[in-house]
């Protein structure tokens, strides 16, 4: 248990190749691109790359992400001024200062705040619907533990027998750190991860770990509560309760319910 | 790309940000234990007033407005240095932030979830709180939405919406990292939270169009929280807070004292997890300057907090004399008798703190080398968060105190029960800031590897910058 195991599975029809160096993967996607076998590309980088964006979606137009943004704070402003200005029309009684229904700079606010809000949330729903998240079945060939650390991967996909072998031969001139057909691939090679490079210690301490903090902030919360409340009932709350709540050591205000 | 940090790796930036998770030291424990203890007599005060009704709380009628709203304002205007941190100087592109941003959200997040408490805290019956928010009810009782109270349900609930989504969108990619470096129940957990984040192409394109959106969105939102929470009380007619000059007043404030902050959050931090610590082993500090911009959170980080506060903090102090100086241009009796009385008063200490935390002790930041002195930076850190919850009290108490009709005059002094609830919500702050330090990256994994020069086969080839 001292590492983390992966196994290096690529399906039929599927090409993956691993890389150390940032400029290898550049240049064998363009390379791949150039020769029509990049069509059903997937490329995986621990950090967003403006070299790989650029060469994959070199002439595309920017990310559909902002016509949600837009059409969620147009949403969002007439959304905040409708409420205002409803619930005003419909309960008059509702007038502060002999100002009008409908005060624009009154109402200006909370269309403001609700332009934001409803932008932000429609980005958001945009950016999960176009990364396709949340997604627990993203191919296989991308669950690899080492392209969050410090390595790039490339997968073509949808490949004939001939085209996967020609994209190996283009690929295998860029030094990918690994190859791999998924036409050929007998046995799934397993990637481990050594313990040194993991930053923290192995699953088992952590789990154990986040369970004993778990129990330690509850016990710590309930026993001070209780603590703290038991010392109090014995002691202060008692000694007030016996001076009928003196004002002038301004320790406490009678309530309704305490007042005798 | 120009590289910030040209002595690290991909692979050792992961290692390094995550090696203090999961990793509780005794320190660690007892901090959380005093964070904790501080938060139950917190929760046992509000127990104790929610029992026996607001009355325990120390109110001297005419105010009603205490240490509540004053903890209220306070904690809200801490949050802001995160967002101005993490979206505005996001999209200035400054690349210091990329070091302190991560935490300073989390700041965020945590500073308006402990201010959210106070609106329910404050009226008393907390359990009827969700009659703050609008919604269709058989009660025929609508908000009144030209109060500015109402605008503030709306602008802090927007905030911590934004704030929270921003956050959670930049954190991500980190989960991921954590994910594929666990098994068992925890990297089903992560697992989850990284809601299968894989890092394709497709999905980093698309992230970082939204990140942009969100940090613009998130932009206007520094100035607009603390500029609607001044309106609670500029548009009131009570002396000494009906002023023009209370937004930018308010949210220079609030920059200040959250950057002073996330000072006083992240220099311990830095220490204790050697984040501060050069290529050549030696900790960055200001007898040590060249690897300033090679360490994670440093010297670099802490000079640049300073000098926002020495900005901010600058704003402030001319706010101070300015809304002085207009109180006693105006010629109106009442406006410059609140002003005065603030001044020779009862509050006069409040006042006199208030004055020297946040417009004499920063001054020391002046001089390069104490904006490098941890010690230093710690104090005036620690100075100026006293200092700013001064200034609310300064605000709220003595107007309250010294209205319009003399025979109303009081003197306000919080109780048991209301510095209870204000300890309390120092430990909840720092409760939820401890378990975050444990459970996920306090430094961005992504971002921070966005500074570093990436693995170049030209590199190795000896055939310089090809790529």
């Amino acid at each position: 248990m001292n590492a983390v195991f992966y196994e290096n599975k690529v399906q039929n029809g599927s090409v993956k190749a691993v890389f150390s160096h940032l400029d290898s993967l550049v240049y064998a996607i363009d390379e791949l691109k150039r020769e029509k076998l990049a069509h059903e590309i997937v490329v995986t980088t621990p950090l967003p790359r403006h070299d790989v964006e650029h060469v994959i979606y070199k002439n595309q137009s920017p990310s559909p992400v902002r016509w949600f943004t837009l059409f969620g704070a147009l949403f969002g402003g007439t959304m905040g001024f409708s409420l205002c200005s409803i619930t005003h029309l419909n309960w008059a009684m509702i007038i502060p200062a002999g100002k009008p229904l409908v005060s624009i700079p009154a109402f200006i606010v909370i269309t403001f705040e609700s332009t934001v809000l409803w932008g932000c949330l429609f980005t958001l729903f945009g950016l999960l619907a176009m990364c396709r998240l949340p997604a627990s079945d993203l191919q296989i060939e991308v669950q690899d533990p080492r392209l969050s650390d410090d390595k790039f991967a490339l997968v073509l996909n949808s490949l004939k027998k001939s085209e996967a072998a020609k994209a190996m031969e283009i690929i295998q001139k860029h030094h990918p750190l690994n190859l791999t057909n998924g036409y050929e691939q007998e046995k799934p090679e397993k990637i481990v991860i050594p313990l040194e490079d993991r930053g923290f210690e192995p699953d088992e301490t952590n789990t154990d770990m986040l369970a004993k903090l778990g129990i330690a902030v509850t016990v710590l919360v309930v026993a001070t509560v209780f603590g703290v409340r038991a010392y109090f009932d014995y002691t202060l709350a008692e000694e007030l309760s016996s001076k009928d709540y003196n004002y002038s050591q301004k320790a406490i205000a009678p309530s309704y319910r305490t007042v005798k | 790309m120009a590289s910030a940090q040209p002595n690290l790796t991909y692979g050792q930036v992961t290692k390094d940000i995550l090696k203090p998770m999961f990793n509780p030291t005794l320190v660690y424990w007892a901090l959380l234990g005093v964070a904790v203890a501080a938060t139950g007599w917190g929760g046992y005060c509000e127990y104790y007033q929610l029992t026996r009704g607001l009355g325990a709380a120390g109110y001297q009628p005419p105010v009603f407005w205490g240490v509540y709203i004053t903890t209220f304002v306070f904690w809200i205007g801490i949050g802001h240095a995160g967002t101005l941190i993490s979206a505005v100087l996001f999209l200035f592109r400054s690349k210091w932030r990329t070091g302190v941003y991560r935490a300073a959200e989390a700041m965020t997040i945590f500073g308006v979830m402990t201010a959210g408490l106070f609106p329910a805290i404050h009226v008393g019956r907390a359990w009827n709180a969700y009659w703050l928010f609008p919604y269709p009810n058989q009660r025929q009782l609508w908000q009144n939405f030209k109060s500015p109270l109402m605008w503030d349900v709306f602008a802090v609930s927007t905030y911590f919406s934004v704030s929270a989504i921003f956050f959670y969108i930049g954190v991500i990619p980190d989960i991921a990292a954590i994910r594929d470096r666990t098994r068992g129940a925890i990297n089903k957990i992560y697992g989850a939270l990284s809601l299968g984040w894989r890092g394709t192409d497709r999905q980093w394109r698309h992230y970082m169009a939204a990140y942009g959106f969100f940090a613009a969105f998130a932009t206007p939102l520094v100035l607009s929280v603390h500029s609607v929470v001044s309106w609670d009380f500029a548009m009131a007619q009570t002396m000494g807070w009906h002023s023009t000059l209370f937004p930018p007043y308010f949210v220079a404030g609030a920059i200040f004292s959250g950057c002073a902050m996330v000072i006083t959050l992240l220099l311990p931090m830095s220490v204790i997890f050697g984040w501060d610590i050069g290529p050549d082993g030696k900790r960055a500090t200001h007898k040590h300057d060249k690897y300033q911009k090679d360490v994670y959170i440093g010297v670099w980080h802490f000079d640049s907090l300073a000098k926002m506060c020495l900005l901010t903090g600058g704003i402030l102090t001319y706010a101070y004399g300015v809304e002085h100086y207009i109180a006693w241009y105006s010629d109106n009796v009442y406006e410059w008798g609140i002003f005065h009385y603030r001044i020779f008063g009862e509050y006069d200490w409040v006042f006199f703190m208030m004055c020297f935390c946040n417009c004499i002790a920063p001054l020391v930041w002046w001089v390069r080398a104490w904006r490098r002195n941890y010690v230093v930076l710690m104090i005036v850190s620690i100075l100026i968060n006293v200092g700013m919850w001064f200034e609310r009290y300064n605000i709220i108490a003595s107007s309250l105190a010294h209205q319009y009709d003399p025979g109303s005059w009081t003197l306000y002094t919080p109780n048991w029960v209301e510095m209870g609830i204000l300890v309390g919500s120092f430990g909840w702050f720092f409760l939820w800031s401890l378990l975050f330090i444990q459970i996920m990256p306090s430094v961005a994994i992504a971002e921070i590897k966005e500074l570093v020069r990436p693995p170049l086969k030209s590199d190795e080839d000896g055939e310089g910058e090809a790529a």
